[in-house]
């Protein structure tokens, strides 16, 4: 006895949540979906291979830049960042009130500086 | 929250978890110093990640400048958007950053339809990035290399329309649900078609690989 209409378009119907189950794996395993769920990133973070590293273009390297970039577009960058006469009047004001700047700060307003003289460059 | 409390111009946030790297973010008003820090710190642990997805899912659609803009642009508005990102109670620190990973995959998905839609002309339709997609049980693979390489043949066999519709309606796949209207539209207009004639070419498709699968193992 063969099987009944509705047991076959079952077996059809699963058959194709399977295959579209695979299809979505192997998307996920070629890079052709962005994982949206954290089971997702963990499956694709698992086919990555060797090959798969990439390094970050030059442009993508320092967060630094990738934000200031982003916010001189917005004419926001002044929030963030001093230009080099603000750094020199702080370092003047500190000078003045005879009191050390700390080292992390003083790194920070070079490399402030810096960045900004790059920024210029660009 | 009391991390976020201690924190200062100086500290050392490598052991913070992205949650708190990015409440650090989104206090930028109140103290840019750690915010900046914070931010470095969070670019450091997931650009690389967000480059490697977007490079391979912006092959032949966008240049080498477009996907560099699409991963600037979603770290960025992960920056913005700082203190909208929902932990959903997680502590765990490794699947905190699969979560994040996963927050970041939908802003920048939504940033690259913009993208696309700027590219052809179309009126912005953003969908809502801060909420999350139904997170199924965590899956185990079901492919054993053999059925994987036949799964691969099977979608090459598909024309490059029919890869596309697949693409994009498992890209935007939910449980129970329809695919997003604005999604369904820009898919139509950018194949010029109908979307009943977008769901045929779904069916089609699936048709089709069954049939490659089947005559190659009988």
């Amino acid at each position: 006895m063969g099987k009944k209409p509705h047991d076959i378009e079952k077996a059809t119907a699963d058959e194709f949540e399977e295959l579209e189950q695979q299809v979505y794996e192997a998307f996920l395993a070629r890079g052709w979906i962005i994982p949206q769920t954290e089971g997702d990133v963990s499956a694709a973070e698992a086919t990555m291979t060797d090959e798969d590293n990439e390094e970050l273009p030059p442009e993508l390297r320092d967060p630094d830049l990738v934000l200031n970039r982003s916010l001189r577009r917005r004419g926001r960058v002044a929030v963030l960042q001093p230009d080099d006469g603000g750094t020199s009047e702080l370092l003047a004001r500190a000078a003045r009130a005879g009191k050390n700047i700390p080292p992390e700060v003083e790194d920070r307003m070079k490399r402030d500086r810096k960045t900004a003289e790059h920024l210029d460059d660009e | 929250m009391e991390s976020v409390q201690a924190a200062g111009p100086g500290v050392d946030l490598r052991y913070e978890n992205d949650e708190d790297l990015l409440i650090y973010m989104s206090m930028r008003a109140d103290d840019p110093a750690v915010a900046r820090a914070a931010w470095a710190e969070f670019f450091r642990r997931h650009a690389k990640y967000l480059y490697r997805r977007c490079l391979r899912f912006t092959k032949n659609v966008l240049d080498e400048a477009g996907t560099n803009d699409l991963v600037q642009e979603t770290l960025i508005r992960a920056y913005d958007r700082a203190g909208t990102f929902d932990a959903a109670g997680i502590k765990d620190t490794e699947r905190l950053a699969r979560r994040t990973r996963a927050w970041l995959g939908r802003i920048a998905l939504n940033i690259f339809r913009d993208m696309l839609r700027d590219r052809d002309g179309r009126r912005e339709v953003p969908l809502d990035e801060n909420d999350p997609a139904p997170e199924p049980e965590p899956r185990q693979t079901s492919l054993t290399s053999a059925r994987r390489q036949l799964i691969d043949e099977a979608i090459d066999s598909l024309s490059e329309r029919e890869q596309i519709v697949l693409r994009t309606v498992f890209q935007y796949f939910e449980p129970g649900k329809n695919l997003p209207r604005p999604v369904i539209e820009d898919l139509a207009n950018s194949l010029k078609t109908t979307s009943d004639n977008l769901r045929q070419i779904k069916s089609r498709a699936l048709r089709k690989m069954k049939q490659y699968i089947k005559s190659r193992t009988g």
